[in-house]
């Protein structure tokens, strides 16, 4: 599984690669997930206000780190529905974060 | 700015609310009479520009809104002349009171209640009604103005009631309960209610002030679209971890609201990485 770190615009160099799309405020995507940034892009996107954006790591987590992640994850996801988790509706919701969060979509 | 905190601190109850939100200060002087200028309909872009010129801090926050991802300018916005003449004065008059109201709450701390995180999660709001908006067709600037002001309420309580507000935190801790709840249990009244009445008396548009007071019960309004999807806003911001409104819990979702809107599951789960990265871009905190 490939992992996903947010930096800031500043502290990337040419070659890194996009996690996700890079939207405009109308949805418009600037640059897709995938996108090998380059020293073009780059001043591009800092010239659209971009402070930041999220990147692929490719050398991925441990097992065992991967697993703590998750475990984590679950944990604040399940402390947060705490008092709702009766409710099928938010029981849905929850799934939905934790779906995005996985990167299951 | 006035003085944040009230040497004497009153017990409010419903009853004296009214009168209490009154002798709140204004907003700057600058900016009311930016708004005033406005509202009056006939006046030169070059007047208003003079005008909010006067407060280079309120200008400065203003151009840094204008200039973050959400207005999707391809280069650099120098002036807020230029930012008048591109978005027209509706939209500028949003963004100075936007400016305005962060500028009146600089970061501190109160007790118990951090204001860098409050606006962290104010802000992750806006932008979060900001992009459901776009899937519901109904306007981002006021989503997004709608969901930044959202919880207002909470924050002039901390503010100016600090002691009223210490036994809500108190209270929300003890129950494990919504503030919102707490609020209601210490008070009467939560932060929806003092939240519209500030927003009231700040003169902000009417749908701002109905999202506001709804935006915890959208299904007793279901004519108020913005009181939706702040509702929704909120509740995925809260899910996404999205800076901190006063609580680690997640009310629930009014799904009638998201239907009325013409959301669902998927478009939700279509929106939470637009969200994210749209809010990871959005840099209005940022002292400049």
């Amino acid at each position: 599984m490939k992992t996903m770190t947010l930096m800031l615009l500043s502290n990337i160099q040419p070659g890194a690669t996009l996690a996700r799309d890079v939207l405009d405020a109308s949805g418009k995507c600037l640059l897709a997930a995938g996108t090998e940034l380059s020293t073009k892009t780059l001043a591009l996107l800092q010239r659209r206000g971009v402070k930041s954006v999220a990147l692929s790591q490719e050398n991925p987590l441990s097992a065992e780190q991967e697993e703590a992640w998750r475990q984590t994850m679950e944990q604040q996801l399940s402390w947060r529905f705490r008092q709702v988790q009766d409710d099928p509706h938010m029981q849905q919701l929850q799934g939905l974060l934790r779906k995005y969060r996985l990167g299951e979509q | 700015m006035a003085s944040a905190n009230r040497s004497c601190p009153t017990q409010l109850t419903h009853a004296t609310l009214e009168k209490e939100i009154q002798q709140l200060p204004a907003l700057s002087v600058i900016v009311t009479e930016f708004l005033e200028l406005i509202d009056r309909g006939d006046v030169e872009l070059a007047v208003l520009m003079q005008k909010i010129g006067q407060d280079q801090a309120l200008a400065a926050r203003a151009l840094r809104v204008v200039n973050s991802p959400f207005y999707g300018f391809s280069r650099r916005i120098a002036s807020l002349k230029d930012a008048g003449m591109m978005l027209g004065v509706h939209t500028l008059r949003k963004i100075v009171v936007a400016a305005g109201i962060m500028g009146h709450f600089p970061s501190g701390e109160d007790q118990g209640f951090d204001r860098m995180t409050f606006w962290q999660h104010a802000i992750g709001t806006g932008v979060a009604a900001k992009v459901l908006a776009s899937h519901c067709g109904l306007d981002g600037e006021t989503a997004f103005t709608a969901g930044l002001l959202h919880d207002i309420g909470k924050l002039v309580m901390a503010v100016y009631f600090p002691a009223d507000f210490d036994q809500v935190l108190a209270c929300r801790n003890e129950q494990d309960c919504l503030l919102k709840d707490a609020e209601q249990a210490v008070l009467g009244f939560d932060h929806t209610l003092v939240g519209a009445k500030v927003a009231r008396k700040w003169k902000m548009p009417k749908a701002i002030i109905e999202a506001i007071r709804h935006h915890h019960n959208p299904d007793s309004v279901t004519d108020k679209p913005f009181a939706a999807l702040v509702h929704i806003a909120d509740i995925l911001c809260r899910g996404l971890e999205i800076g901190y409104g006063g609580d680690t819990l997640i009310p629930g979702l009014d799904v009638a609201a998201m239907q009325r809107l013409g959301l669902d599951w998927n478009l939700l789960l279509a929106a939470l990485p637009q969200i994210e990265a749209l809010n990871a871009s959005a840099n209005l905190l940022a002292e400049e």
